[in-house]
């Protein structure tokens, strides 16, 4: 019979995770188009040795890599906490339109003079208005896939199409609606890329993103409940409501730092929690797990986007895209 | 002696519409109870109700003399076990693991089990004959397999009062007694069991006591030797039943066809 | 008589009916009933102007990627209008202009350029292109290798890396801002031109729409560095 995951097997993975992602983050400092030797690298780290290799090293590489390891754990996390709280495999930001909404809040919020994108104050002001837009997204689906007052798990996707749907279209409105100048950064940012990054910005990701791990790890066990049911989780003494408030809350907060910082990434939300879960026991090594495993894929993937066509880059979420959507296709055929 | 779990005047339905009618019982301590009745009597409505899961429409169901409603969460947790109908689950997950759930309402706010509840679970385990499937994904196993051990979850937490909805669905003839052992060992422990059926062997030989469910209300309560009669179980389940005294006075049931009109 | 979005600023066209740009509008193109329609085929939707040819307007597409290419348009525009001679003027005043400017260019032998486009994600305009036609013209090396294709989007550390002498920005209403966020960021320092203030910046028009304008872009390009 089919052995389930333990948790020795979620410790190990999680340890080969990290491992891994520091590897991935060490070769995305030593790799680049300016050849620098790993002793250059390591000086510069600390801001010793030439000053062009000090920039390259700490305000081109590291942003990139560790910004790449943000997004990727902070939308993973958001694939596996919506999973959980909506019953369905196949939750994921971006197919659930919470991506999408996010984008349209970001993009209103800057058009309504939040800041430019890349200017500092903006990278904390912009994913806050991004977080509305993405809540308002999964109120949306929320109420799309509602039978008398429960959530319909068939529904799910199909409401979350018809909300991705109705974001493109207020995003190509909004667009057509702002000026050349914004229009051309904002197509820019909306396929998904982790070439802006900058210290500033991962300085306001990593509190968004503490602040969401903050709120979910502690529902990790309620998410476990969860799984026998809201009913059966609500006789064990688990506050379903308020759990799925604070969840909800947190998934959206996730996932619309991550766009408002570097646009819509799809499926890493899908993939990796998928990929994950036949080693995690249960939501708290689901959950730390899929941050790992998240932030090693995006990385990678960013590696994969600069070197695919190099010199010239290709959006990371077009890789991301292009390597989750059969899997989607997959999982969708899998499904009992 | 005074209930431990009771509805008075319980109506509870879904939407505007009531399932549930003005239905009063009392579960006292020392009894199974058996829950009869045909398909949409209402058994599964009636309980959730009791379990707290669905809002009364009107009336009110009391644990220990308080309303549901006014007794927290953990207390009304720890004090009833619910199984309900019909588990899919979704994702992989360790039979074990999900038994140690069942200990839920024992543990701190964001407690993590200890060597107390894993034994409790590995007791509820082995009480269900599934000791053997503790390591198992719940994916991968039959339905009877399955059913153990989501009752072996419910056992875990120890709960006074057990409401089960088909505890015996799946299930073999060999796991059927061990189930009907088990609420026998809690209720002689002083706990109190409510489960429904649509096996009335497995009814007669199981229970103390019987509800007797028809279109939302209560058509008899009361002992199996006064409730599981011909008379009752015919105009129940609109056929004709055949009661005679079986072995240590347990009502020995058979039907047969609707009589012809 | 009608004009582009993108040809606001043209002598001539203050007052013309403004047709709209990438996909303009078809029922004013209709109505003005016009004996050409001249359209860029880099710059124009190509499901528009192939309506317009199907609905019987004649349709002239534009669309030279080098210079050489350009004057071909024109002589072309020019035989389309019944203005042959005109046109063969003109080509030949741009052609004398062209090789003064090619002639100038030749000082600055052995530096490399580039052309950035747009700053954030960096975009540069390869050799292929008659952007980079122009600057090979005014006798620059085109810092952006030709593997890099067309106009291929980069990173700053690519930059770097290319390490070009002189960095040209094409300015125009549009990017103004962008470059202005960009430039202030920092993290340009890390290209060598930009943090020595080696940047020469040209009105975006010139460079940067396949006309007849190219060769004042090209004049620009040729006589930097050199006294006024």
């Amino acid at each position: 019979m089919t052995r389930a995951p333990d948790g020795r097997s979620a410790w190990a993975a999680a340890a080969v995770l990290l491992f891994a992602l520091f590897a991935l983050v060490g070769t995305s400092l030593l790799f680049g188009s300016v050849r620098l030797s790993p002793g250059e690298v390591w000086n510069a780290l600390f801001g010793s040795g030439d000053a062009q290799a000090v920039t390259i090293v700490r305000e081109l590489r590291l942003p990139r890599a560790l910004l790449g390891a943000l997004v990727g754990g902070a939308l993973a996390v958001s694939g596996a906490a919506l999973q959980a709280l909506l019953g369905n495999p196949l939750a994921d930001p971006y197919l659930l339109g919470v991506s999408g909404g996010a984008a349209c809040g970001t993009l209103l919020g800057a058009l309504l003079g939040l800041g430019a994108r890349g200017a500092w104050g903006s990278s904390f002001a912009l994913p806050l208005a991004g977080f509305l837009g993405a809540l308002v997204a999964v109120l949306l689906v929320g109420a799309g896939a509602s039978v008398g007052g429960r959530l319909d798990r068939g529904r799910l996707l199909l409401s979350g199409v018809v909300v991705n749907a109705l974001a493109s279209a207020i995003l190509l409105f909004l667009l057509s609606f702002g000026d050349a100048a914004h229009t051309q950064s904002f197509v820019f940012w909306m396929l998904g890329s982790l070439a802006g990054a900058t210290p500033g910005a991962v300085k306001a990701l990593a509190l968004y993103v503490v602040l969401g791990l903050v709120l979910l790890l502690p529902l990790a066990r309620a998410f476990d409940a969860l799984q026998l049911g809201e009913e059966t989780a609500a006789t064990l003494g688990v506050r379903v409501e308020t759990v799925k408030r604070i969840a909800y809350l947190a998934a959206s907060l996730l996932a619309a730092a991550a766009v408002a910082t570097t646009g819509i990434i799809g499926f890493v939300g899908l993939l990796v929690p998928h990929a994950v879960r036949r080693l995690a026991p249960g939501h708290r090594a689901l959950l730390v797990l899929s941050f790992l495993g998240g932030a090693a894929l995006l990385v990678s993937a960013d590696a994969l986007s600069r070197s695919l066509f190099a010199p010239a880059e290709i959006s990371v979420g077009a890789v991301t895209a292009l390597l989750g959507a059969p899997a989607f296709l997959i999982l969708l055929r899998a499904r009992p | 002696m005074t209930p431990r779990l009771e509805a008075h005047g319980l109506s509870a339905g879904y939407g505007g519409k009531a399932v549930l009618e003005g239905v009063s019982l009392g579960l006292a301590p020392g009894r199974v109870s058996v829950l009869l009745g045909e398909n949409g009597s209402g058994k599964s409505t009636l309980l959730k109700a009791l379990a707290g899961v669905l809002k009364p429409q009107a009336g009110d169901v009391r644990l220990a003399g308080r309303s549901l409603g006014s007794v927290p969460r953990r207390e009304a947790a720890r004090a009833i076990g619910y199984l309900p109908q019909g588990f899919e689950p979704l994702f992989p997950m360790r039979a074990r693991d999900l038994v140690l759930l069942g200990r839920t309402p024992h543990l701190s706010a964001f407690g993590v089990p200890g060597a107390g509840d894993r034994a409790a679970a590995e007791a509820a385990l082995l009480e269900m004959d599934a000791t053997a499937l503790a390591d198992a994904d719940i994916r991968a196993m039959s339905g009877g397999e399955r059913q153990r051990v989501l009752l072996a979850r419910v056992l875990a937490g120890a709960p006074d009062v057990l409401l089960l909805d088909e505890p015996t669905a799946n299930l073999d003839p060999r796991h059927r007694f061990l189930v009907l052992d088990a609420m026998r060992r809690r209720a002689a422990a002083g706990g109190s069991v409510l489960f429904s059926t649509h096996e009335i062997d497995v009814a007669s030989e199981g229970a103390d006591d019987a509800v007797l469910l028809a279109g939302g209300r209560v058509l008899a309560e009361g002992p199996v030797g006064t409730t599981l009669t011909g008379r009752l179980l015919s105009e129940l389940f609109a056929v004709s039943a055949c009661v005679s005294p079986g072995a240590g006075g347990k009502p020995l049931v058979s039907f047969g066809p609707p009589p012809a009109r | 008589m009608g004009v582009s979005d993108f040809a606001r600023d043209l002598p001539g066209s203050a007052g013309k009916a403004r047709l709209g740009g990438f996909a303009p509008d078809l029922e004013r193109v209709v109505q003005l009933a016009p004996d050409l329609v001249v359209v860029s085929r880099d710059g124009t939707d190509r499901a528009a102007w192939e309506k317009l040819t199907s609905m019987g307007l004649n349709v002239l597409v534009t669309g030279g990627t080098t210079l050489g290419g350009v004057l071909d348009d024109v002589a072309r525009v020019g035989a389309a209008i019944g203005e042959p001679e005109k046109a063969a003027a003109l080509v030949g005043s741009l052609k004398g202009r062209i090789a003064a400017a090619e002639a100038r260019g030749r000082a600055h032998r052995g530096k490399t350029a580039l052309v950035l486009v747009w700053p954030d994600p960096p975009v540069v305009a390869g050799r292929a292109t008659f952007v980079g036609d122009v600057l090979a013209r005014a006798g620059f090396t085109n810092a952006a290798p030709a593997a890099a294709g067309d106009w291929p989007r980069v990173s700053l550390e690519t930059l770097a890396a290319w390490n070009p002498d002189l960095v040209i920005r094409p300015a125009t209403a549009e990017n103004a801002e962008a470059f202005g966020a960009a430039l202030r960021g920092g993290a340009f320092r890390v290209v060598p031109a930009v943090r020595d203030g080696r940047v020469a910046t040209l009105p975006g028009d010139l460079l940067e729409r396949p006309g007849p304008r190219l060769v004042d872009a090209l004049e620009a390009l040729a006589a930097l560095g050199s006294a006024p």
